[in-house]
């Protein structure tokens, strides 16, 4: 999804300098346009961006919650049953962020798996 | 693992685990009484102590808990020795008085044969340690 968003800013900016070019604009002038194309792909990314709209990475039970909802939830976590969320809401809880991975190596990156 | 088994553990993850304590409980007890549920129960005890911890139960909820775990987990899993000192440590932090689960799991990774996976086990477990000592 941000990926397409940031393939749309390249082409949003790409047309602004060929009609800069064609028109004869000067560079102050393509620099402005530039700039605010810019700010308005950031404050889009803000509003949508998958990233952004991640819990804080130290609210263990929100991040848990999300992480349930998830593919990641229905990845098997050894064969005693156990479930990645909960380890990784454990992990969280004892170092006090979320993890990015767990002991093992296995992800922790839920937004990965929506 | 059948298929009423899965299911059952997916309406425990989702449905009973963002309901409350109560029917996490009501969910496990239930899990419990289905063809197979044996070979999960080391997965059932770590669920009710995440679940404990994220509904913010009493240290003798927590540690019962905690104990039940530590007395199921195979010991011919290689999985288990890291996630054995990971649930100690979400409980010593939440309880620090808790904190000898934690030490003692410690130790018996440290003579454990090295591995990846277990020298970054010892290395979190080394980080709780410092963050129980400086109060989190």
């Amino acid at each position: 999804m941000l990926v397409r968003r940031f393939d749309v800013m390249r082409y949003l900016l790409s047309l602004t300098l060929l009609c800069a070019a064609s028109l004869g604009l000067s560079c102050a002038t393509v620099e402005d346009i530039t700039d605010d194309l810019e700010r308005a792909g950031e404050s889009f990314s803000a509003i949508g961006g998958s990233s952004e709209s991640r819990p804080d990475p130290t609210d263990c039970v929100e991040n848990q919650t999300r992480c349930l909802g998830t593919r990641l939830q229905s990845r098997p976590a050894g064969r005693s049953g156990h479930s990645l969320c909960q380890d990784c809401h454990q992990r969280c809880i004892a170092l006090g962020t979320w993890p990015s991975k767990l002991d093992n190596g296995q992800t922790s990156e839920w937004w990965r798996h929506e | 693992m059948s298929d009423e088994l899965i299911a059952a553990l997916h309406a425990l993850d989702t449905v009973a685990t963002l309901e409350s304590y109560e029917a996490v409980l009501q969910a496990v007890d239930h899990l419990r009484t289905l063809p197979g549920a044996d070979i999960i129960e080391p997965g059932l005890a770590t669920r009710l102590i995440s679940v404990a911890l994220r509904y913010e139960q009493p240290l003798e909820t927590v540690e019962a808990h905690l104990q039940h775990y530590l007395a199921v987990s195979p010991d011919d899993d290689p999985d288990e020795p890291w996630r054995r000192c990971m649930a100690a440590a979400a409980v010593a932090v939440t309880y620090p008085s808790l904190v000898g689960y934690l030490e003692s799991e410690r130790a018996r990774v440290a003579a454990m044969p090295r591995s990846a996976t277990l020298d970054r086990s010892l290395a979190t477990t080394a980080r709780v340690l410092e963050r129980i000592a400086a109060g989190r």
